[in-house]
């Protein structure tokens, strides 16, 4: 059987309902994908907070700043 | 509504002034809205001017004062990317959908959106990009992309024919994705224009004091200056086609360029001024960062750049810090007055000496003691040492024609008509109102 790509989370009406009135006038389709996309970049911006630049790659951004006169 | 950003890198005011006439699609969204001069954020440096202008916060409350910092407490610096950036854009703020690029401080790619890094990036074989997936994308179809160039060099030509071809690699790249992915607020970054000023502001400048008439390099400040008229025309009118017209447009630089005046050694000044020692006579040209420095001696200590940062080597704070609590004002006060005496070989100058606290809002982060700018930020404040004299003739990182100004350009479309100066940290609250009104 195919893996479901979607699931169902609820949430308070009355939060939907905020949602909806916030996505107006902007390109959002539904409040769902507008969650979505939200819980998206939550998650990512935390995920974010992790250290992800070795000492090597500051080396080299620090060469290049030198380089392009900044530092 | 949809908002598209052109954000220009170091247009100066005068630069729109001058041009206007030729720069018909500018001009056309000036008819059309409200523009003006946008005063840049202290100091008026990329980093951190955009990344105040897009949240709305003042470099202290970001607690970003420039590239790098002096870690408090240590002799050490460090590096700010993209991660130092803790505040949110006002796209993100309100949860609207963004493609952003190169807009720095940009590397790692910000997690939010779609996000092409910017020039910090050492080349294109890391994560450039958000989703990581944009990047073969970029490259599939527009043939390769260019952060930046080399532009601290005298070999002119060339260098043009590069600032070209990145620009409209870059320009191509934002098209496709423009087209492609939805979106609510888009932004382009262009590094090209600051570097245009790096590179010939002595050339088509008469304020220059190497002013250099009647070269062929001359003319590349219109012909570059069009170049991007003419693709912020071609990008309107595809968004237009593709997403309607109930989208804004706004043109922003985050500080300007003018002439550099001159190259001053600021630490070679303080160790004449007897604030610096060494304990071995630095090598000419030597780092700062890497000279022997007598801490047990010394009161103050600088960083160049486009300002000069000054640092107490304060007892309690720093490891070898001499200057006691009762001291720090007494310091502070004498160094005032010593760069208001301060005579440059053309004569006396103004230069400002603020405390961090004197100009913003909170201060955070590791910030200096002191922000100087030098005449205005028309001399260049260089950190090098092991000079006969403080006064140099030309700059230590290699051929620089310009430095920063604080009169950028904005410009606002749809808006009532009309000139009227803003400044940089009002930009994200006028552009959220910009998004928020129906047309």
């Amino acid at each position: 059987m195919e893996e479901r790509k979607y699931t169902t989370v609820s949430i308070p009406v009355t939060l939907y309902r905020r949602l909806e009135s916030m996505i107006q006038g902007t390109g959002f389709r539904s409040v769902s994908e507008y969650v979505t996309y939200l819980l998206r970049e939550i998650v990512a911006m935390k995920e974010g907070r992790e250290p992800t630049l070795s000492p090597e790659e500051i080396e080299e951004i620090k060469r290049r700043l030198k380089a392009l006169g900044y530092l | 509504m949809r908002l598209l950003v052109f954000a220009l890198d170091g247009m100066p005011f005068d630069a729109f002034s001058k041009l206007s006439d030729e720069l018909s699609n500018m001009s056309e969204l000036r008819d059309g809205g409200k523009w003006g001069t946008l005063r840049a954020v202290d100091p008026p440096i990329t980093v951190p001017a955009w990344a105040s202008m897009f949240t709305g916060r003042d470099p202290g409350e970001l607690g970003i004062y420039g590239f790098r910092h002096l870690k408090r407490g240590t002799y050490e610096g460090y590096i700010v990317t993209s991660q130092s950036l803790r505040e949110r854009f006002f796209w993100e703020v309100e949860g609207l959908r963004s493609i952003v690029v190169g807009l720095p401080p940009g590397y790692p790619p910000r997690k939010y959106g779609i996000w092409v890094s910017d020039f910090y990036t050492p080349d294109t074989n890391r994560q450039w990009t958000y989703p990581a997936g944009i990047a073969d994308e970029i490259v599939g179809s527009v043939g390769g992309y260019v952060f930046d160039i080399p532009y601290r060099t005298d070999k002119k030509d060339e260098a043009y024919k590069g600032l070209v071809d990145m620009t409209v690699k870059r320009w191509r790249a934002a098209k496709m994705l423009m087209e492609k992915y939805p979106w609510d607020v888009f932004v382009l970054h262009e590094i090209g224009t600051d570097r245009l000023h790096h590179l010939y502001q002595k050339y088509f400048d008469p304020q220059h004091p190497q002013y250099v008439p009647g070269t062929a390099y001359e003319a590349y400040f219109s012909e570059y200056y069009k170049l991007i008229d003419g693709l912020i025309g071609d990008l309107v009118r595809a968004a237009k086609k593709r997403w309607g017209d109930h989208m804004a447009v706004a043109v922003l630089s985050d500080h300007g360029n003018q002439a550099q005046r001159g190259v001053f050694a600021v630490n070679m000044w303080l160790a004449e001024q007897g604030y610096l020692h060494f304990r071995s006579e630095p090598a000419r040209g030597e780092d700062i960062e890497r000279s022997e420095v007598d801490w047990k001696r010394t009161q103050l200590w600088a960083w160049g750049g486009y300002y000069a940062r000054v640092f107490v080597n304060k007892a309690g704070r720093e490891p070898q810090g001499i200057v006691s609590e009762e001291e720090y004002w007494d310091v502070i006060r004498d160094f005032r007055r010593k760069v208001k005496a301060l005579k440059c070989p053309w004569g006396y100058v103004e230069s400002q000496v603020y405390r961090p606290q004197e100009l913003y809002r909170a201060v955070k982060g590791d910030y200096p003691d002191l922000i100087v700018y030098f005449d205005n930020v028309r001399v260049r404040p260089v950190q090098t040492v092991g000079y006969e004299t403080y006064w140099l003739s030309e700059n230590d990182r290699g051929p620089d024609d310009s430095l920063h100004s604080f009169d950028g350009i904005y410009i606002l479309s749809p808006y009532e008509p009309g000139k009227r100066d803003m400044y940089a940290v009002d930009v994200a609250s006028a552009l959220a109102g910009l998004l928020r009104k129906r047309i």
